[in-house]
Formats: structure tokens, sequence, C-alpha cells
């Protein structure tokens, strides 16, 4: 609760200075960033009735942007996302439970976004984000370690345009040139991501 | 309210899809295939409570994925939104049809030797572990030996529901419910 507070006060400290600063407007005319999200789509999965639900380890998602801006408030570009999955399904095996298949993917995204800056100041940025018809490429790996107990079929891969990310919000803090943000949302760079973004030829 | 609700689901869908998983099952060892001791064609002769013989063949001898959601449908297996199949099964069927009666008896065994029984749907289901312990009994003057026993009794009036005798060797020996019953002619 305390961490929401701060949250809370720190999003509303940012906003009544960059709210006294709208004369001070800047955009970047290309801004580059690079990001890791926690918990990106692959986290969730629905899956029900199954009766060898794995246990995961979703390392996050790390992602890098480019987005060329239109106007000071809109801007488009693409993310490239990359996340690794690790799936391990258990099951009994002489009364034990062990470990019977071990998956790894490694999901390579590709999305064009849209980006809107809707509050431009000099240190700080609010924006928000969706970005949808990704083209994903997944790379599937599979071990069985009791192939005579249990049959493992492996997944389908299909590499279609599933790819999205939609962030309501996003905070951008730093120089025109530089700046850290953090943003929350879901999709391909996660519920929430922090990183770095980098502007040149800035237009003023 | 319905709105929130669609947009959840939508929501969920949109990124269930995003990984990609292998589909499992558990293999049904061969020795746990053989506790149904018939075969495709089999005749498996059988007496009924009015003492007419009754003719069953074996018509569906399958080994499918299964899911105890519908392991009532060996012909039409459809997917369950509860339970995914999570093993290989056998299914076999035994089907008679004269003019005294239309009657099927169907038999599915999943690993660990746990047997599925069921009687024209209706009349009798039951689930029996074929690890359980066996008995010796007498049936028509023929003793059968390693027999798995199963009875069900109404809990609040005590009738019988259901009684039957099964073994691994000779199959269906007897089942009878309230009404109606088939016993093994040897």
């Amino acid at each position: 609760m305390k961490k929401i507070i701060l949250v809370i006060c720190l999003i509303t400290f940012f906003s009544g200075a960059a709210f006294a600063q709208l004369d001070t407007v800047r955009s970047n005319k290309n801004e580059f960033s690079i990001g890791y999200g926690h918990m990106p789509s692959s986290s969730f999965r629905y899956r029900p009735g199954c009766m060898f639900y794995p246990e995961t380890d979703n390392i996050g998602a790390i992602y890098v942007t480019y987005t060329r801006r239109l106007t000071k408030v809109i801007g488009i570009g693409l993310t490239f996302c990359y996340d690794p999955i690790h799936l391990d399904y258990y099951g009994t095996v002489n009364g034990n439970n062990t470990l019977i298949c071990k998956v790894r993917e490694n999901s390579f995204t590709l999305i064009p976004h849209l980006k809107i800056n809707w509050l431009n100041t000099k240190y700080v940025n609010l924006y928000s984000k969706v970005g949808f018809m990704g083209f994903q490429h997944v790379t599937y790996k599979q071990e069985e370690y009791y192939p005579e107990i249990y049959e493992v079929n492996p997944a389908e891969i299909t590499h279609y345009l599933d790819g999205f990310q939609i962030t309501p919000v996003g905070v951008e803090v730093g120089t025109k040139r530089c700046a850290g943000f953090i943003q929350c949302g879901i999709g391909m760079e996660g519920i929430i991501s922090i990183g770095f973004r980098y502007g040149i030829k800035d237009k003023e | 309210m319905k709105k929130p609700l669609l947009f959840c689901i939508a929501l969920v869908a949109l990124m269930a899809s995003c990984v990609e998983e292998p589909t499992i099952y558990l293999r049904l060892p061969d020795e746990d295939a053989a506790s149904i001791p018939y075969q495709m064609d089999d005749t498996i002769k059988m007496c009924n409570q009015d003492g007419d013989t009754l003719s069953f063949i074996v018509t569906y001898d399958e080994t499918k994925p299964f899911s105890e959601d519908y392991w009532g449908y060996p012909n039409d297996a459809k997917m369950s939104i509860i339970r995914q199949p999570w093993c290989y099964a056998r299914t076999v069927l035994l089907h008679c049809n004269s003019d005294i009666t239309d009657s099927r008896l169907m038999f599915t065994v999943i690993p660990d030797k746990y047997l599925y029984f069921e009687w024209n749907y209706e009349l009798a289901i039951a689930e029996i572990n074929l690890n359980s312990p066996t008995e010796t009994v007498e049936v028509n003057g023929v003793t059968y030996e390693n027999v798995h026993v199963d009875s069900y009794y109404d809990p609040q009036t005590g009738d019988l529901w259901h009684l039957w005798y099964y073994s691994e060797e000779v199959g269906l020996i007897a089942v009878k419910n309230k009404n109606h019953s088939l016993t093994l002619v040897p």
C-alpha cells in the first residue's frame, strides 16, 4: 500500500512539474530506446483442464524500439522484442514426481507501434503506446526424458501476426537527449517495464 | 457488466495465444491394455435375468487419448473444456442387437489399470482399480479366481444399485442391478 501511495505521489509531483513547464515543449525527431519488461504476454497461459501444467521460468522480455516523430505528439515506429521462455513439465514416474519434458522457446517479435506523447515538457514526458499485428517468430526446442512412458507431441509453431503491446501510460524522465522511462501495460513488453531512451535530431 | 467481462475474455484469449506448448499423454502399457481380454469380433454369450442367452460381439476396440469427461463416448470423442486428454486409454465395446434387446457393454482401461465399465449408459456405471485385491467367486456353478467384485448400494435404503464381477483373464463374469442382470455363459 505504501508503494502505491509513493507511486501516486511521484506521478503527481512529476505531472505538476510538467504542467508548470508546458512552455518548454520539446520533441525528438528520432528516438531509440532499450528496455526490459517484466511479465510479458507469454507469462500468461490459459489452458483449462490441462493435466500437465508446466513450471515456468519467464525471464522477461528485452526489447529495442525506434520511433519516428511525425509531430510533437504523434510518433510511429517499430519494436523488436526478444522473449525467452522455459517450460518444465513434471509427471509421475515410478511413484515420484519427475521432470519428463523440457521446452525452451525463444520468441522474436517485430511490432509496429503508435506512440502518443500527451505531455511533453523539459524533463518529463507522459505517453501512451499501442502496437498490433506484430510478426512473431518462435524457435522451439524440446527434450524428453521418459519417452517410453510419456508421449510428448511438439507444439505446432506458427509464425503469424499476433504480437501486440498496449501501454496506457509511460513516463520518461530526463533530458532532451537521454531519459529513463517506466511504463505499464500488457503485451510483448511486459506488464511493467523500464528502460533508457535516446533521442536525436531534436526539434524545438 | 457484460462489456468488461467480454473485454477480459478477449484479453485473456489474446494473451493465451502467445505461447506454444506441447501435448503430453501418458502411454498405456501393453500389460494394462491386456486387462480387457476381448479382441475385435470376439463373441461372448451372456444370460440375462429372464434366462435368455444373448450374444455380444466386440464391435469397437481402439486406443485413443482419453479424458474422464468423455470416456462414455468412444465413437464420438469430443473436445472437453473441462479436462483435456492426458493419457491413452483402450476402449472395447460389446454390442448385442437381437429381437430381445439392443444392449451394449463398454470397457475402458487407462494407465495403472483403472477400469471404467458401462452397461447401456444407464443400467450400470462402475470404476474400479484393477490393482485392488481380488476374490474367488462361484457363479452358476463355475468357480472363478482373481475376480474383482464391485458393488454399489443406495446409502438411504440399502437397496442394490449394481454389482459386478470382473476378471482380467475372463472379462465380465456377471453384472446385475435391481431389475436386470447379465451372467457369463461358460
